[in-house]
């Protein structure tokens, strides 16, 4: 078990009944690993509210146009205003649509200028957290090259570092002023100007400076490296890719592995580099198999396999799936989950390989229902959805069943 | 006076790995006799927020965390031990324990 522990920053003076004598201990003796990974779980986790809040609005955008008032999907709102075949009621609708469109995709665009700004903040404090906004925002919206062109200069915006850029500059500037505020010692009264002039002024232009003349081009040429890379292996990478985003989505239901590959996944799908269709998927899947499991097990081996308390919850797992959260499924996991794991998997690989074989293609990155309308071909994602929940639901009830027959699973149930 | 454990927990998405765990180390606390609060950082915000005299009072601080918490600097001045999310839920008890032995073993 891994218990770190903290010391009192000033020795622990106040606290005598458990320092008296002590020789103090090595304080932080975490790894760079697990350290580096709090900093961008609190990145993610501050950035999680601006996906909702942006995506419910955005598809809200894709919701009128192209579902309830049917527009061509390679045609724009505004364009369809013009086509002249949208009057009264309708252009309403679209107006509203169009709103929603630059609202939400503003909301959304400060997702990745957030994460940048807790992650730094989380490092290095508060003056951290602007250091890392601005570098976060220089990663979505580049500042421009110069260069001159037959005489005369011009100003050409670079290719988005974006999420890559945005976790570098994160950790650069958190260090950054972490560092600086360790040493740059001055007396009492100038504390003031260390901290309001000294230091916001040698972060923020570090953060210019290097996410100009570092971060930008290159993550712009890792990202557009990726890119060719991935037309490249084609058809055959993105299955890889499907199946290897699954299994490691399904693996541990929100623990470390899962989290690192939504990392990756997130980083992709923001880049437009590979869509995140494998992970909605795969997200799913386990809590509405389970819940399958608990409806349909009495159907298909004549009896209950799980205890009482875990039918109602595998209602609930399915209920909150639907919803986008896959923590309902744990409870199923942490009693059984040499069965329960594999089934998860398995399910999940198979429904989101199968959905992406259909050519179920989904950019936005959330499982949620409402975020259903985002998906071009909807009907593959479903039927991959429902493929993986049902093997999971059949894994989980026979090999439940066969351990009950041998008599090495009990259950309390009402049979 | 009975011992006092305080602890916060606070997962990434704060939907249900930081309930659960405040959960079992609520029940494992008060099994091995604590009096026990524990501060939850989900996504319904800060409840519960342990006070400066909780901390001030507290035997055992825990923060069961898989993100820097918020208001974190409370915790400057006291040892703290911090533990993953999914032990506490898992293992509470054990956590505790071994807590109280390396406590008892800086003590000597």
């Amino acid at each position: 078990m891994a218990i770190t522990k903290k010391s009192a920053v000033n020795g622990g003076t106040d606290r005598p009944k458990l320092n008296i004598g002590s020789t103090s201990p090595a304080p932080e003796k975490k790894g760079v690993w697990a350290e580096l990974s709090k900093h961008v779980m609190t990145g993610i986790s501050n950035m999680i509210p601006f996906l909702i809040m942006g995506g419910l609005i955005l598809a809200l955008s894709q919701l009128i146009p192209y579902v309830i008032l049917g527009v061509d999907p390679s045609m724009g709102i505004i364009d369809a205003m013009n086509s002249g075949k949208y009057t009264g009621s309708s252009i309403g609708l679209l107006k509203f649509a169009q709103l929603t469109l630059e609202f939400g995709g503003t909301l959304f665009g400060f997702a990745i200028p957030m994460f940048a700004a807790f992650m730094a903040n989380s490092i290095g404090g508060k003056l951290a957290f602007p250091a890392g906004f601005i570098g976060g925002l220089m990663a979505t919206k580049p500042t421009s090259i110069l260069s001159l062109t037959d005489g005369k200069w011009e100003a050409n915006s670079p290719v988005a570092s974006t999420f890559l850029g945005a976790i570098l500059i994160a950790i650069a500037a958190g260090y950054f002023v972490k560092w600086l505020n360790k040493s740059i010692k001055v007396s009492h009264n100038m504390l003031a100007f260390k901290t309001t002039f000294l230091i916001p002024i040698i972060a923020a232009a570090g953060v210019m400076l290097g996410m100009h003349l570092v971060v930008t081009p290159l993550g712009g040429l890792i990202n557009s490296g990726i890119k060719s890379a991935l037309g490249a292996a084609g058809a055959a990478g993105s299955f890889g890719y499907a199946i290897a985003l699954s299994a490691a989505t399904a693996i541990d239901l929100g623990g470390p592995i899962n989290k690192a590959a939504g990392f990756v996944a997130l980083s992709f799908t923001t880049d437009k580099l590979l869509p995140i269709t494998a992970r909605c998927i795969a997200i799913v899947v386990p809590s509405i198999g389970l819940g399958l499991a608990t409806i349909i097990d009495k159907m298909v081996v004549g009896r209950h396999v799980f205890d009482k308390q875990f039918y109602p919850q595998g209602k609930t797992a399915m209920f909150l799936a639907f919803m986008g959260i896959s923590e309902g499924s744990i409870p199923f996991a942490l009693e059984k989950p040499s069965i329960t794991i594999p089934a998860y998997m398995i399910g999940a690989i198979v429904g989101g390989t199968s959905a992406v074989a259909m050519g179920a293609v989904q950019w936005f990155p959330e499982s949620a229902i409402w975020a259903w309308p985002l998906i071009s071909n909807i009907a593959a994602y479903i039927a991959g959805i429902a493929i993986g929940a049902v093997i999971t639901a059949l894994i989980v009830i026979f090999a439940r069943n066969n351990l009950i027959k041998k008599g090495k699973l009990e259950v309390d149930s009402n049979d | 006076m009975a011992k006092k454990l305080v602890a916060l927990c606070a997962c990434t998405m704060g939907l249900a790995h930081t309930f659960m765990a405040a959960q079992s180390l609520e029940e494992a606390a008060k099994e091995l006799g604590y009096e026990v609060k524990i501060e939850t950082q989900g996504a319904d915000g800060i409840q519960n927020a342990l006070t400066p005299k909780d901390l001030e009072e507290a035997d055992i601080i825990i923060q069961a965390v898989a993100i820097t918490p918020e208001n974190n600097d409370r915790f400057d001045n006291y040892d703290v031990y911090e533990i993953g999310l999914q032990d506490a839920i898992k293992n509470a008890k054990g956590i505790i324990k071994e807590i109280e032995e390396m406590i008892s073993a800086e003590a000597q």
